[in-house]
């Protein structure tokens, strides 16, 4: 009996995880990044912290180009500089290490975004709040406004935004 | 039946029929094109509908947030005419729907990633692709109902249908002006053109002007009306004068028939004349052969006595004398038979036949037929022709009656030559010599003779008048046969009676053969002639008589071919 439950609460991740990734991955393509921000690569890069997982998920429908570049994603270990992603999303962890990386990337033009609770609030841009067999966005758009990361208004509209 | 509808009729279905064509041409033109306008609209209206809602429908579709999608579905509810709309995924799953009215089910298409409108049934389909970042994840479909549309199509058709009733109105309303306009004075026309014919008046005007074609035809035809006037007018006083001149025809044919009467008697008349006249020649020829026979037997018995008595050269002069005017007589009576040989009477026979034949309508046929109407001109041209002949016979007879009695007068003076003196008169010169040319006159003109005379005025004498006629006779006889032998070109005779002193003289010149120098001295002798057919004793016996008379004659001649002058030259006696 643990183990069929344990066997569901694996396929219950799993597809969360694939939810979550096509969420992460749609999120990105209603979002815009400055020119500052591309000029330098040719491709797009999510960096997932903490959670190789969600990062082999985001690999797998990660096959389609958005803002006409490849996505690249990379599964990064904490404490590793993350000035070159494009977005990052925090798994859930130590949340002083989530502190310190979003300390040391404040100010850097890219997207970060979690579904840690509170996420917003500890200085993150984007958290993904689920809801049932989806997820909500909410977007604080002033760190967003911050750094010159835009969102298309649809998006806005289906999410809850933070000014 | 169009044929036989009036102008105005004609005009007006003209352009009832044109007007109609042009509106409901224009008319449908203009629904057609209000049709498929309000069509595209409605097709351009939704596209950018679809595009709007699409595009606020890809954040929905992307993060499943079906209650965004519903709720911009719903934006479609300001738009009456959309009934149904709905948004399938790209697995074909139905993501949001919206119906305007549930009592009515509509099925929503299936995904598609092509935009596509079409028109089907009672509803327009619009189908729109909802794109992320160029890849369609879902689909929407607006569904149109046409209802509403139709209902404008229709209010616009009726709208049309009114505006064009009340246009045609109008512009029959104007159509009927300007055929009245137009047609009016043509009606008239044909009014006037029906009361002239009626009435046969055409003293009659139209008095309407214009300045178009339909002025120019009233002018014209009120131009037309007069000329018939003038024409019909001169047209009666051609009948009265042709009435007249029937009458007169009438009364001409009879006059003519009168005249041919008359002409007819008168032509039996001078048939009868002619004969007559024939006869006469006859008698006359053979009074003359008798005469002559007479005289010939006198002449010998004279010839005898002037034999014996000395007097041959009385006889022979007698012969002479007397022969040259039985040659006038012989030279008349001929002319007279030719002239009754060649008379134009008997053509007269000709018309005569001809209007006998045409007795019945003779007046018509002398003035209808190409033939008749020459009968009074040729009538008229014989009538003259007859009138000559007459008076030439007549002339001729005349100069044959002084003939005769001049033999008479010859044989008788010559008798009483023969035996006594002659028979001493008062005579006047001048008329001798006229009677002396009439007698000699024969052939004068056809000899191509000119004659020139003058005469003074010379005074009566007591002489034997036929003894000088005699002389003149042979001197004039001998001057035209001297000018007849002679080729000179001009042929002059000139004969002139003057008086000298106490002696008259009748001078006879001649351009003719003329007389030698060696003839000149034995030109009175008895026997000697110069001319073939002479007898020598004209000139010997006239000399002798001049002698008796107391006077003499003299002879000039400058020679051969240059004419001779003959001179009587007589005393002046009063007793």
């Amino acid at each position: 009996m643990l183990m069929a439950w344990g066997e569901l609460s694996i396929a219950e991740n799993s597809e969360n995880n694939q939810l979550k990734a096509a969420y992460i991955i749609n999120f990105a393509r209603f979002s815009s990044w400055p020119e500052s921000a591309l000029e330098s690569t040719t491709n797009l890069y999510m960096c997932v912290l903490m959670d190789t997982e969600l990062g082999s998920y985001l690999e797998l429908m990660a096959n389609r180009k958005i803002k006409g570049r490849d996505v690249v994603i990379v599964n990064v270990e904490a404490g590793v500089a993350l000035e070159k992603c494009h977005l990052v999303y925090f798994g859930k962890g130590d949340d002083e290490k989530t502190q310190r990386a979003l300390n040391n990337i404040a100010g850097i033009s890219l997207i970060t975004m979690s579904d840690i609770s509170g996420f917003v609030y500890m200085g993150g841009m984007v958290e993904m709040l689920k809801q049932g067999r989806k997820y909500r966005f909410i977007v604080d758009l002033k760190k967003s406004e911050a750094v010159m990361i835009r969102y298309r208004s649809e998006l806005l509209e289906v999410s809850e935004v933070i000014r | 039946m169009i044929r036989n509808m009036s102008i105005k009729n004609k005009l007006l279905l003209v352009f009832i029929i044109l007007t109609t064509m042009v509106l409901a041409t224009a008319f449908i033109i203009m629904i057609s094109i209000n049709i498929k306008n309000s069509k595209d609209n409605i097709a351009s209206v939704m596209d950018v509908v679809g595009s709007i809602i699409a595009d606020r429908c890809a954040a929905s579709l992307a993060f499943s947030d079906v209650e965004s999608a519903n709720g911009n579905l719903r934006t479609l509810s300001s738009y009456n005419s959309v009934v149904y709309a709905c948004i399938r995924t790209r697995d074909n799953q139905v993501f949001s729907e919206y119906n305007l009215n549930v009592d009515q089910v509509f099925r929503c298409e299936g995904f598609s990633a092509d935009e596509n409108n079409r028109f089907r049934n009672q509803y327009f389909d619009s189908f729109k692709p909802i794109m992320l970042e160029g890849e369609a994840i879902g689909s929407l479909q607006i569904k149109v109902s046409l209802d509403a549309y139709n209902e404008e199509v229709v209010g616009a058709i009726n709208v049309s249908v009114i505006v064009f009733a009340v246009l045609m109105l109008i512009s029959i309303y104007i159509m009927i002006r300007i055929t009245n306009l137009i047609t009016n004075p043509i009606a008239s026309l044909k009014d006037l053109a029906n009361e002239v014919t009626e009435k046969e008046d055409y003293s009659l005007r139209m008095k309407e002007k214009a300045d178009d074609e339909v002025g120019v035809l009233i002018t014209t035809f009120n131009n037309m009306l007069e000329q018939i006037e003038i024409r019909d007018r001169d047209l009666l006083k051609e009948k009265e004068n042709a009435e007249r001149a029937a009458l007169s025809s009438k009364r001409y044919a009879k006059e003519t028939e009168l005249i041919n009467a008359d002409l007819e008697s008168e032509i039996t008349e001078r048939v009868r004349i002619e004969e007559e006249l024939h006869q006469l020649n006859e008698t006359l020829e053979e009074k003359v052969y008798e005469r002559t026979r007479e005289l010939k037997e006198m002449n010998e018995k004279i010839g005898d006595i002037s034999r014996s008595a000395g007097m041959a050269e009385v006889a022979n002069g007698v012969l002479h004398n007397v022969g040259n005017v039985l040659n006038s007589v012989n030279v008349s009576a001929s002319m007279l038979r030719e002239l009754a040989r060649k008379t134009k009477a008997h053509n007269l026979s000709r018309v005569v036949k001809m209007l006998k034949e045409n007795k019945s309508n003779i007046g018509e046929y002398i003035s209808s037929d190409s033939k008749g109407k020459q009968i009074p001109d040729f009538l008229s041209l014989l009538d003259g022709q007859l009138d000559e002949e007459r008076r030439t016979m007549f002339k001729e007879l005349d100069e044959l009656s002084n003939s005769i009695d001049h033999i008479k007068n010859v044989v008788s003076m010559q008798q009483s030559y023969a035996g006594s003196y002659g028979v001493r008169e008062q005579i006047h010169l001048p008329d001798l010599v006229e009677d002396a040319i009439k007698i000699n006159m024969e052939g004068m003109a056809r000899r191509g003779i000119r004659l020139i005379k003058k005469y003074e005025d010379v005074p009566l004498v007591y002489l034997d008048k036929h003894k000088v006629l005699q002389i003149i006779i042979n001197i004039i006889s001998n001057a035209k046969h001297a000018l007849t032998d002679s080729d000179n070109a001009e042929k002059i005779l000139q004969l002139f009676v003057v008086q000298r002193n106490k002696e008259l003289v009748v001078e006879v010149k001649d351009t003719g053969i003329g007389i030698s120098e060696e003839d000149l001295a034995h030109l009175f002798e008895y026997g000697f002639k110069k001319r073939r057919g002479g007898h020598g004793y004209g000139l010997h016996h006239s000399g002798i008589v001049a002698n008796e008379l107391g006077g003499k004659i003299t002879v000039e001649s400058e020679g051969l071919g240059k004419g001779a002058i003959f001179r009587l030259i007589l005393p002046v006696t009063n007793e």
